[in-house]
């Protein structure tokens, strides 16, 4: 069975390319416009990663990290945060929100596989 | 694997656009003083996005203007800054370059490369000069951290260097290194900073361009940098997996076993900075964030436990706040979460739609036509079908049209900035109140609208709004005010475009209207002299402005608008203000006709220009020369267009007692149109000639009538501006 | 006219290429024109005239929703008489994106013609400008007048196109 991975991106053009270049490695994508709608959607079934980025309206991706991590079938779940910026803060911050690892933007399709593959095979 | 990218582009280019207006209206209502907090996150985010993604999809010129860009507005929504006037011009001037860089990655114009340098340069000079009287410790790091990475354009030649310097525990001594190292390889190349390293753990990131030699190069660089942090790669191939572009939490959940065992080949699992380098303040390393260590490092495990409002209070809780707590949307920019309930569709496809249904409604008039004929008791359940039919039709019809329907906002989010950088322009103080944007439109209607309108503006930003002196002066307001307001009458839109100005002068009108040679007289009602106006080559303004005198005068609005099946007209009052109103048909493609008979054919008149009909009777027509010319209506004088000479319409009826008399008005000016009968009003599906045909004069288009005939739609504009000139001085 | 006898390459043989023609007859003559360009052919109707429009154009009709013109070629190039009958025939011609019906007295066949059995055309005098004129074809006894029919439509003195356009 296809793995799932839900991705959530305010934009359009990013959500489209992760979803089109995860769906093209055989994942299963479901995508969310902001924090909150990917909370709504992650309620709804056990996702095998969560990506993220951190800056979006209504909700950003720390808080959306952390309310995951308050939901027991998300306690181990690894997330991913899509980030422009490496600094050791936005490190620390998502370390402490409860993420698994980040990846810097701007990314190419490969390495946001390469990524993948690593974390859920 | 390999991505196709450009299949996102327009994805891309429509997100960005949006991100670039809604903070162009974000910037235009921000109040100076005590910005909204709401809004400035809103601005930087839309910024921050557009930076994102344009970085993704390789539009680095893009990514550039919006890293500065992105900086400088982190800072101020930290508070870090405080917000400017000149501020704001420079992010509306860069909002400007990066809409210009935008359209030329889509192929429209040319890139204008010197202005997004100048904008770079004006955004890093912003923030250097707001960072200076910042405390000395964190000045320089801030003014390094915005340094931008150099544009990397496709096909360029050269290196990617990476590397970690040797031993820099501050940032200060590794600005002096690295200058120093900089200079060195510039004897290989053209040096580009591409990525500052936030601290002695991190890589830096140089490119290259040109022909370097990547071995002279590791030379240069083993003098001051650890040796084995060096990397280099020919420029763009770099693969990041060892210059921090991503990585795992070492404590935290992953699901592969093998994660860390990959260490060794891959090398980008980057533990967390020690702590006792990490509870330095870090803040200011790369601008960007504003948190203190000692508040944040906690065992993760307890993390998840504890629900964010109950977070424990940072040292700048309002700022906490605005980073945990949800999002409020702003609500001058669209709800994001609208993904789930519209589809985008392109307009070809509405557009088809929109044909079909008109080819429907003609087959349903041309049934209905030939069912009259039959004989309805007979017939019963064919006629109710019919009817059934046409009332089917009809809702179809306007379903399918209201999605070609927009908001009049769309045009009218434009003018705060036309109004603000217009009235700096010109001195003039001057506030825009607007009303109706709601109200809504075709979207071609739109696209049309939108330049003559602008116009509108700026002619009452020149000539309406008095400078504030002047103002005060005449007691009033020092500020003027501009009103834009849009609402539907009658199956039309109208759009009102007002002032409190100086109001139009009818004496000096008339006679500038003299001097310039137009047939003018004394007699004409305020309307029609304040329509002289919209004449070629008119213009009232004692001296021709850099803002309304280019070329482009009202006689272009008018025609644009009529161009549209509409019709501008204008109230004034002398030291009060003017008011121009704009009406157009709420779409393109159809339209309320009379239609009329004329020999065999059939004309149809749009119905906004029909003003009444009415029978000759004897004593109404008054001859000029001996040729019947005039029409006398109640009080007034109307010229006669007698549409069978114009047209040259054999069989038609000669005699003007026995036709009909249409009373048009267009353009501030009426006329009577003389043809044989009126036939009945239709609502018609606007159809093109010039799509197989040549333009016609005083035809603006074609349709389809029930009986499957082509009948011409006639340009009432045009006719009137015939009658106008087959009429001798009438005075 | 370069790919549309490409396509037929299979035709060809020593003689030229093989090019089919949809020949019409206005009076006595009997013209040709490239089949390729027409849509299709059907009855006349009484168009709605346009005012101040030349002779030759009779006005537009509705064409499944299309507002065609339509040019009575008689009329235009001067031979026969331009009367309308059940039989009068209109072709509908498809020409660089526009739709145009011609009016023909009528249509006789498709032909096919080699190269090898089209002359140039003289220099003659006649009511359209021989640079219209592709060649005059030969078949049996019959005389086909080849026309450059997307040329001549498209042609200011055609009148069709708004000047603008054209250039």
């Amino acid at each position: 069975m296809a793995k799932t991975i839900l991705a959530i991106d305010d934009s359009a053009s990013i959500r489209q390319m992760v979803g089109f270049t995860l769906k093209s490695s055989g994942y299963e994508v479901t995508e969310a416009v902001d924090g909150m709608d990917g909370l709504e959607k992650a309620k709804g079934k056990t996702f095998n990663l969560i990506l993220t980025d951190q800056n979006m309206p209504r909700m950003d991706g720390l808080t959306l990290i952390k309310m995951l991590r308050a939901m027991p079938q998300y306690k181990t779940v690894p997330v991913l945060m899509l980030t422009t910026e490496s600094s050791d803060a936005m490190k620390q911050q998502g370390r402490a929100a409860g993420a698994t690892g980040w990846l810097v933007k701007p990314f190419d399709p490969q390495k946001l596989v390469e990524v993948v593959k690593k974390v859920i095979g | 694997m390999s991505i196709d990218m450009s299949q996102f582009y327009q994805v891309f280019f429509e997100e960005a656009a949006e991100h670039l207006d809604s903070m162009e209206n974000l910037l235009l209502t921000l109040d100076i003083g005590s910005p909204d907090a709401e809004q400035l996150n809103a601005i930087f985010r839309a910024a921050h996005s557009i930076k994102g993604s344009s970085g993704t999809f390789g539009f680095t010129d893009l990514a550039d203007v919006t890293h500065i860009l992105e900086n400088l507005l982190d800072r101020i929504r930290k508070g870090e800054i405080s917000l400017r006037e000149d501020m704001i011009d420079a992010f509306l001037a860069a909002g400007d370059v990066l809409k210009n860089l935008l359209a030329s990655h889509q192929g429209d114009g040319e890139a204008d490369r010197a202005a997004a340098a100048a904008i770079c340069g004006r955004l890093r000079k912003l923030t250097e000069d707001a960072a200076a009287p910042a405390p000395a410790l964190a000045a320089p790091i801030l003014v390094a951290s915005a340094v931008l990475p150099a544009p990397t354009f496709l096909g360029e030649t050269g290196l990617d260097v990476f590397f970690q310097l040797d031993g820099h525990a501050n940032a200060e001594a590794a600005e002096g290194t690295l200058d120093n190292l900089v200079a060195e390889l510039a004897g290989q190349g053209e040096v580009r900073i591409a990525g500052r390293a936030a601290s002695a753990d991190h890589a830096w990131h140089l490119q290259l361009i040109g022909q370097p030699d990547a071995e002279t190069v590791r030379g240069i660089l083993e003098f001051v940098a650890r040796n084995d942090s060096i990397r280099i790669a020919s420029l763009g191939e770099a693969s990041s997996a060892d210059d921090g572009a991503y990585g795992f939490f070492d404590d935290a959940p992953v699901g592969a076993p093998s994660a860390r065992t990959d260490e060794d080949s891959f090398g980008f699992f980057e533990p967390l900075p020690p702590v006792a380098e990490a509870n330095k303040p870090v803040d200011a390393a790369d601008g960007s964030y504003g948190f203190l260590v000692d508040t944040l490092p906690k065992p993760v495990a307890e993390v998840p436990a504890v629900p964010p409002p109950s977070e424990p209070a940072a040292p700048r809780p309002v700022e906490n706040e605005a980073q945990h707590e949800p999002r409020r949307a702003v609500p001058t920019t669209k709800a994001m979460a609208s993904g789930d309930t519209s589809i985008r569709v392109g307009v070809d496809k509405v557009d088809q739609l929109i044909n079909l249904v008109g080819e429907l409604v003609i087959t349903q008039a041309m049934l209905a036509q030939s069912a009259s004929q039959v004989d309805p008791v007979e017939f019963e359940r064919l006629h109710d079908g019919l009817i059934q039919l046409e009332r089917n039709t009809r809702d179809l019809q306007e379903s399918v049209m209201s999605i070609r329907m927009l908001p009049i906002s769309v045009v009218f989010s434009r003018f705060p900035r036309v109004v603000r950088d217009v009235a700096q322009k010109l001195g003039k103080q001057v506030e825009l109140k607007l009303s109706g944007e709601n109200t809504e439109l075709d979207k071609g209607l739109i696209e049309r609208i939108s330049d003559p309108l602008t116009h509108l503006v700026r002619n009452s930003l020149d000539h309406g709004i008095e400078a504030p002196e002047i103002r005060a002066e005449k007691g009033k307001q020092p500020v003027g005010t501009i009103t834009l307001k849009a609402y539907h009458q009658s199956g039309n839109i109208v759009i009102e475009v007002g002032d409190d100005g100086a109001g139009l002068n009818r004496t000096k009108i008339l006679a500038k209207a003299r001097e310039r040679g137009i047939n003018v007289h004394d007699q004409m009602t305020d309307q029609e002299v304040f329509a002289l106006i919209f004449e070629a080559g008119f213009s009232t303004a004692d001296q021709i402005t850099e803002v309304s005198g280019r070329g482009v005068g009202m006689d272009v609005v008018r025609r644009n608008i009529a161009a549209m099946g509409g019709r501008v007209e204008i109230d004034s009052m002398l030291g009060v203000g003017t008011r121009m109103t704009v009406r157009l048909p709420l779409t393109l493609a159809i339209l309320d006709g009379m239609s009329v008979a004329v020999g065999r054919e059939t004309y149809i008149i749009p119905l906004g220009y029909v003003i009444e009909s009415l029978q000759v009777e004897p004593g109404m027509i008054k001859s000029v020369s001996g040729v019947e010319r005039l029409i006398q209506v109640r009080e007034e004088y109307l010229p006669v267009v007698t549409l069978y000479e114009i047209f040259r319409v054999p069989g038609a009826v000669t005699k003007l007692e026995s036709g009909i008399m249409i009373i048009l008005e267009a353009d501030g000016v009426k006329a009577a149109l003389f043809v044989d009968a009126m036939v009945g009003q239709h609502q018609v599906v606007i159809k093109s000639l010039e799509s197989n045909y040549r333009r016609v004069p005083g035809v603006s288009g074609a349709t389809i009538m029930g009986d499957g005939r082509v009948a011409l739609i006639l340009d009432v504009s045009m006719l009137v501006s015939i009658a106008r000139t087959i009429l001798p001085a009438a005075a | 006219m370069a790919q549309d006898t490409n396509n037929k390459a299979a035709d060809q043989d020593e003689r030229g290429y093989v090019q089919e023609f949809l020949t019409f007859t206005l009076g006595p003559e009997e013209y040709a024109i490239d089949i390729l360009k027409v849509q299709e052919i059907r009855g006349y109707e009484q168009p709605t005239t346009i005012a101040n429009a030349p002779a030759f154009i009779k006005g537009v009709i509705n064409l499944r929703g299309i507002i065609v013109p339509i040019v009575d070629m008689r009329i235009k190039f001067g031979v026969g008489e331009a009367d309308y009958t059940p039989f009068t025939v209109v072709i509908i011609l498809s020409i660089s994106g526009r739709v145009v019906g011609i009016v023909v007295d009528g249509v006789s066949d498709v032909t096919s013609l080699r190269q090898d059995q089209i002359r140039p055309a003289p220099e003659f005098a006649a009511s359209v400008d021989t640079r219209y004129i592709k060649g005059l074809g030969t078949l049996a006894e019959r005389m086909l007048i080849i026309v450059d029919i997307e040329n001549l439509m498209i042609s200011a003195e055609m009148a069709l196109v708004d000047e603008a356009a054209t250039t």
